[in-house]
């Protein structure tokens, strides 16, 4: 249908805009869209109420400003907790990551553990080292019930093997970085049973 | 911007325009009293943005870009609750509809079951007056796309009326 094609610019007509001539004519000529106008005019008159009889909003300003006194309140607050907030939040932060480097510094005696029973002859100890780090531990055992010193020795980055005599043993470890320089000192008193199967015991 | 500053340009925006887009939202959602929380969100969201506002556009396009965002995100929640609640809610946005006598309550209903993309394109431009690339400027789409809603939406309301006989056909 031909009026299909023209439809669009019945509203332009409507509302006065121009249109191209060929329509135009064929709009005065056309009853279908002299009576589709008929409708749009209509329309056009209900639309153009929209900006009628408007309501009138009451209070708005006034919620409007008491919600931004709220709003400014909480942002101070905000703002002054922070301002508390942020520094213990650096300090707790600074503990925590010396703590951190301190745990990966720290070399312990992993074996034996503090009450343990040994499964052979010898005693020998296991050293948990930060990785990376090269050591160099060295021992010194004394029998405390006949003060005697029993053995000095060195041993090299996890284990050194000793064979002990049972009774009460002074262990004093010093240990010592690639400089020379000592980094821990671990001292340790520990029992030995003669029993079979080797109780040991950390006393101190 | 200082606060005091931020709170002299707000009054001076709501005082020009604050009735204006409350009237718009109402017209969009029918409900005097969400129309009235809506509008003060939007003067809100304006209170925070101010500081951002460059002056591109005018105060008034920029404010109405911001007040078509809070009712899309209103629409959104809307139907999201619509969804997810067991209760019946009233279909589309009508729900407890209040149209005031004029103009025409059918425009009303029309309006309450007009696809949100058209409806906003036909109030920006019948009730704001808004020219077709002012309007595509805040809605952010191409200017024949408002033109193509622009005539679906009068054609909408133009059959919705000739099956409600309201041109005595």
């Amino acid at each position: 249908m031909e009026c299909e094609k023209y439809k669009e610019f019945l509203w332009d007509y409507s509302e006065g805009k121009e249109i191209p001539y060929e329509v135009l004519k064929h709009i005065e000529r056309c009853d279908f869209c002299l009576k589709e106008m008929e409708k749009i005019k209509k329309t056009l008159e209900i639309l153009n109420n929209l900006k009628e009889n408007l309501i009138e909003p009451h209070d708005i300003k006034e919620n409007v400003f008491e919600e931004i006194e709220k709003y400014e309140r909480i942002k101070k607050n905000v703002k002054n907790f922070s301002l508390i907030a942020t520094p213990i939040f650096f300090i707790f932060l600074l503990f925590i990551i010396f703590n951190f480097y301190k745990s990966k510094k720290t070399i312990e005696i992993i074996y034996p553990k503090e009450t343990q029973i040994l499964t052979s002859e010898e005693v020998y100890f296991t050293f948990k080292i930060p990785e990376n780090k090269s050591f160099v531990a060295q021992i010194d055992s004394y029998d405390i019930t006949y003060d005697v010193e029993i053995f000095k020795d060195f041993c090299f980055y996890d284990a050194s093997n000793f064979e002990i005599d049972p009774g009460f043993h002074i262990f004093k470890i010093n240990i010592f970085d690639e400089k020379g320089k000592i980094i821990k000192k671990i001292e340790k008193i520990f029992y030995l049973t003669n029993y079979k199967g080797k109780e040991f015991t950390y006393l101190k | 911007m200082d606060d005091y500053k931020k709170k002299e340009k707000l009054e001076e925006f709501m005082n020009l325009y604050s009735k204006k887009i409350f009237n718009f939202l109402n017209y969009a959602i029918g409900n005097k009293e969400e129309a009235k929380d809506l509008v003060q969100d939007v003067f809100f969201k304006v209170y925070k943005s101010l500081p951002k506002f460059r002056g591109d556009s005018s105060p008034y396009t920029w404010i109405y870009k911001i007040a078509i965002n809070t009712l899309r995100n209103y629409i959104k929640k809307k139907k999201a609750k619509k969804f997810f609640s067991l209760e019946k809610i009233p279909e589309e946005i009508g729900m407890g509809y209040d149209p005031p006598s004029r103009p025409p309550s059918i425009l009303y209903d029309a309006f309450k079951e007009m696809p949100q993309d058209l409806k906003e394109v036909i109030l920006l431009y019948y009730y704001e007056e808004y020219g077709t690339r002012e309007i595509s400027e805040i809605l952010d789409i191409p200017e024949g796309t408002v033109k193509s809603r622009l005539y679906r939406a009068r054609e909408f309301i133009k059959n919705y009326f000739e099956k409600r006989g309201t041109y005595g056909v």
